[in-house]
């Protein structure tokens, strides 16, 4: 059990409006208060493979640790992530020789009070705490390395050509090191996972509105976002995960 | 390969191949593309097309402001140096010079480049 939390948790991934396949794939397991999320990329089908080894890998795998672990969890969820980066490296290698494979992820875990979210590339871990929307991940992203360097400013980010080129991936080589952060939950955060279909399209402002909803029907807030992102072009493939810590009965 | 596409007034006169190197654009006669235009200065732009330090088989694409009198106008505003992105119109004077880059339509797609620091 987790301290009298628990994350109920809803999802949807939606190809959009352009593209003939979706290379995103969302899972979830409410019992391990788990939740994850991959965007993949590589030419023939190789994306949907890619985000889905990662996805089915992590539910497979992944084993809560026990209560009360702290850092110790971080180590072991690592691990799990580098092993499953290289089983893709791997697939990749036996079955498309020199054509790159690989996927983002996006996960989150809770155990006892605290979250924690690990991310690779540019899926987005966002929380809405008492109405307010934060970006809890730093993109793995060229653009964002461009910023730190002095290379381009800030408010050209959005319109820069290398936008969507990514500096971390899963199955692109041997080894990969997650991003791993861990935060304390509070009973009503929402936490939303998405691919970058939705928050290339979506602000922070319009995904706070609907999360902020008075509705609160989340399989409802996770179309609406989609409906969003579509009607705005939705020229990739979209996923959003909602993960909402509550009080456990 | 990218090239630019000159216009004015919507009317299209004319596209220019961009290679490795750079295009220089003003109202001088030395220039590679001459504006007559009264508001354009002499030595008026730079166009810079290098290699990409981070895409193979891509170059980059710059507009760089030659301290003009009037200024070089991309997306509505005053730049000094710019990098250009497919569909990106540069106003100089009374001219638009639009993109047209399909090597950059590929980076539409998420793409990966790991440092080796990586």
């Amino acid at each position: 059990m987790t301290g009298g939390m628990r994350l109920d948790i809803v999802g949807l991934t939606d190809t959009g409006l352009v593209r003939d396949h979706n290379e995103d794939s969302i899972g979830w397991d409410c019992g391990r208060n788990l939740a994850v999320l991959a965007d993949g990329m590589g030419g023939h089908s190789a994306g949907d493979v890619a985000s889905r080894m990662a996805v089915e890998g992590i539910l497979q795998e992944f084993q809560l640790p026990p209560s009360n672990t702290r850092n110790d969890d971080l180590g072991t969820t690592a691990q799990l992530i580098d092993h499953i980066n290289n089983d893709i490296h791997r697939f990749a290698q036996d079955t498309l020789g020199n054509e790159r494979m690989g996927t983002t992820l996006a996960m989150i875990f809770l155990n006892d009070d605290q979250v924690t979210i690990c991310h690779v590339g540019d899926s987005r871990v966002y929380r809405l705490r008492d109405g307010v929307i934060e970006l809890m991940t730093e993109d793995h992203s060229l653009v964002r390395q461009l910023i730190e360097q002095g290379t381009i400013a800030k408010e050209d980010a959005e319109n820069s050509r290398y936008k969507n080129v990514i500096t971390r991936a899963l199955g692109v080589r041997m080894g990969c090191e997650a991003e791993i952060n861990q935060f304390s939950a509070q009973i009503g955060d929402v936490y939303l996972l998405c691919s970058d279909g939705l928050s290339d399209k979506v602000s922070d402002e319009a995904m706070q509105a609907a999360l902020d909803d008075d509705g609160r029907d989340w399989a409802l807030v996770a179309r609406t976002l989609v409906d969003q992102a579509n009607q705005v072009g939705g020229e990739d493939n979209i996923s959003v995960v909602l993960a909402v810590v509550t009080a456990a009965i | 390969m990218a090239k630019l596409v000159h216009s004015q007034a919507g009317k299209v006169f004319g596209e220019y191949p961009l290679q490795e190197g750079a295009l220089r654009i003003g109202r001088g006669l030395g220039n590679d593309i001459c504006l007559e235009d009264l508001t354009v200065s002499a030595c008026h732009a730079l166009i810079e097309v290098v290699p990409s330090a981070y895409m193979e088989d891509v170059n980059d694409v710059f507009i760089i402001d030659q301290k003009s009198t009037n200024g070089t106008i991309v997306n509505g505003k005053h730049i000094k140096r710019h990098l250009l992105k497919h569909g990106e119109v540069v106003a100089i004077g009374q001219h638009d010079f639009c993109l047209i880059d399909e090597e950059t339509r590929g980076l539409e797609q998420t793409m990966i480049y790991i440092p080796d620091d990586e």
